[in-house]
């Protein structure tokens, strides 16, 4: 038989990338410590992003750099719908009415957030989705942009720069895990349907989709809208984890770290969204007990201004060096060994190159 | 008389200083086997990126089964029974072999995104024909027991039958092949040809039109033969009329040469 390094052994994987995590939930839940809880509470949200992220950018070669204004969207969307009549009267100036009004229980108010983001994607996308590969992901930023500058304009529903604050902290432990499991898994779905394959197909070659009848258009918006949802759900549940909001959080700076998440942990996969969240949450909370100077064998080294930022900016250097395709590349082993036993023996197969300068090639070639 | 599927009427592409497709015509009947031959540069698969709608032309129209497609982008076409495929290949090189044509099989779907959500009777239904039509595709291509491996871990001529087997997947009622043979030997092009008639015999309502220089596989395949010449149409008939043209053998076949191997 055919030796496997422990690396491709798929119970190795399994129990890296999904074991690990459960024992440091448990492991919380013992100290029951809020940090710890916090932390691993953005983790499953960090999934959730990274992993909508990885639909557009990893699976139908569409490179958005926008999903931080989705983020932005469901995070103000879902505060403002799970706001009291009063905070919101107190802290934003001539809210409107009606709107000043409603107040909804959260979790209808996060899908409420996320049907509204998915909409302006459907408008935003349909605008923009005709432009390719570095051009799109420029204009995505612009988007991002954009975004920001409307919430600080926005006063009278925003409360502008100075952004919101007093939601409640329904992002507990429970919630985000339930919603990281089902984001996975209906994106999984989405992957393995009709439409997963024929995004796939527009990422490997546009032309041969076209010719087996996969429309370009209708397909991109589908999976940019669909990315923007799970974006806001993300967006919405880290306001109920944070609890004060303002539109400078939902910049270059988020845009960065959820690339860098989805990058890392494999673009072409879903299941990569796991370790990708997992490093960006972890590591920045290692090191910055580190920044402040410490001490290593009677050498007192100081205080490292940035160190989170320079390790992170190596890192994600490095691995788009040695390592375009993340830590996942594109197989689904932990989602697949989770929901689907077929695809579980395709673990052994060598991994095709998909990464991250892959979206960049994906020009019509005529 | 059989009725036609595609008639091409003054069919032209002008690229940027080449007049690649000069005013052609072309009439196919349906469920006969057509051979476009030429010249390097003639404009062959040009005819077939403007049948496929992959380019759109400069002047010309297209009717298929008797309606205008010229307003069909290509997976329009594709949706209206046009199947081709590239002169170089271009399989969905990271997918398994079944994905691939499966991607092709799943033409016919009905579902919506909510009933795959909700796993609805009808997307279950669809799935399990897509997999069923995309392993008849590879069965009658001989290419089923790859159904696992990696498109782009198979051998070349595997490959070729692959892309082919992806056309046969969306059941089409015409079939553009660009030089199917390239690349293969002399074994597997024999094969190929084979596996072409029997695709030929099992599905009598399609129509094929296959671009190929080596003249073996097309004498042997085609009922019909168009000949083509730096953008025009030069001579057309059966296999017979253009073996005996003076004018195709002094334009493409390379006179002297072929007088030889005729003697
Ligand atoms: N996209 C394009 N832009 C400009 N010129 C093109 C383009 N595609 C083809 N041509 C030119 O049009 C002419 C016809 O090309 P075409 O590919 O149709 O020839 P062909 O008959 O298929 O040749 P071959 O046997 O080499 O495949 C050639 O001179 C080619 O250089
Ligand atoms: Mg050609």
């Amino acid at each position: 038989m055919e030796k496997v390094k422990l690396r491709n052994n798929p119970l190795f994987r399994f129990l890296a990338v999904v074991l690990l995590p459960l024992l440091a939930l448990l492991l919380a839940a013992f100290t029951g410590g809020s940090y710890y809880e916090s932390v691993l509470v953005l983790f499953f949200i960090n999934i959730i992003l990274a992993a909508s992220l990885n639909l557009t950018n990893g699976i139908t070669g569409i490179f958005s750099l926008g999903q931080a204004g989705f983020m932005a969207l469901g995070a103000y969307a879902s505060s403002i719908l799970t706001l009291s009549e009063k905070t919101k009267n107190t802290m934003v100036r001539n809210m409107p009415e009606w709107l000043a009004k409603i107040q909804l229980p959260f979790i209808p108010a996060l899908i409420v957030a996320a049907v509204f983001s998915m909409l302006i994607a459907g408008l935003i996308g349909f605008a923009i989705l005709r432009a390719r590969g570095h051009y799109l992901a420029v204009i995505t930023l612009g988007m991002v942009i954009v975004i920001k500058s409307v919430l600080d304009n926005a006063n009278n529903l925003t409360n502008g720069s100075r952004g919101l604050s007093g939601m409640a902290r329904y992002s507990t432990l429970p919630v985000v895990v339930i919603a990281a499991l089902l984001t996975l898994f209906i994106l999984y779905r989405i992957r393995i349907s009709a439409f997963g394959r024929a995004m796939i197909a527009l990422r490997e070659d546009e032309d041969a989709a076209a010719s087996l009848g996969i429309n370009y258009s209708t397909i991109r918006l589908m999976s940019f809208m669909i990315s923007a949802f799970f974006g806001a759900v993300g967006g919405g549940l880290w306001a109920h984890l944070q609890r004060t909001i303002a539109p400078s959080l939902f910049y270059f700076n988020e845009t960065f770290i959820i690339l860098e998440m989805s990058v890392l942990g494999g673009m072409a996969s879903l299941s990569g969204a796991i370790p990708g969240a997992a490093i960006l949450t972890f590591v920045p909370q290692i090191l910055a007990n580190f920044s402040t100077g410490f001490t290593l064998f009677g050498i007192q080294i100081p205080q490292i201004n940035g160190l989170t930022n320079i390790v992170m900016s190596v890192l994600f250097i490095v691995t788009i060096i040695f390592r375009k395709q993340g830590i996942a590349g594109n197989s689904e082993y932990i989602v697949s060994s989770l929901f689907d036993r077929q695809t579980y023996t395709g673990l052994f197969k060598k991994e095709t190159y998909t990464g991250f300068a892959d979206a960049f090639r994906r020009k019509k070639s005529a | 008389m059989a009725e036609t599927i595609l008639s091409v009427r003054n069919l032209t592409q002008q690229f940027k200083g080449v007049l690649a497709v000069d005013h052609i015509r072309m009439d196919l009947e349906k469920g006969s086997i057509y051979g476009l031959i030429g010249t390097n540069g003639a404009g062959k698969s040009t005819v077939i990126n403007m049948i496929s709608g992959s380019i759109p032309p400069t002047e010309g129209e297209i009717l298929f089964g008797g309606k205008d497609i010229g307003k069909l982008d290509a997976a329009g076409r594709a949706k209206a029974g046009i199947a081709r495929t590239f002169q170089n290949l271009r399989l969905f090189s990271g997918q398994t072999v079944l994905d691939n044509v499966i991607t092709a099989s799943q033409i016919t779907r009905k579902y919506n995104l909510l009933e795959m959500l909700a796993c609805m009777p009808r997307y279950r239904r669809e799935e399990k024909d897509f997999s069923e039509r995309a392993k008849d595709a590879l069965r009658i291509m001989d290419i089923e027991r790859y159904e696992d491996f990696q498109a782009d871990n198979l051998p070349y001529g595997l490959q070729r039958r692959l892309e082919i087997a992806r056309c046969l997947a969306i059941r089409p009622k015409l079939l553009l092949l660009d030089e199917p043979a390239a690349g293969m030997n002399p074994h597997e092009s024999l094969k190929l040809v084979d596996d072409i008639r029997v695709i030929h015999r099992t599905h009598p309502e399609m129509t094929i039109l296959l671009i190929e220089h080596d003249m073996k596989v097309v004498m042997n395949l085609c009922g019909y033969i168009f000949v083509m010449a730096s953008g025009r149409m030069i001579a057309e008939g059966t296999p017979k009329q253009i073996y005996d043209s003076e004018e195709v053998i002094s334009a493409y076949l390379g006179g002297i040469v072929h007088r030889k191997e005729r003697a």
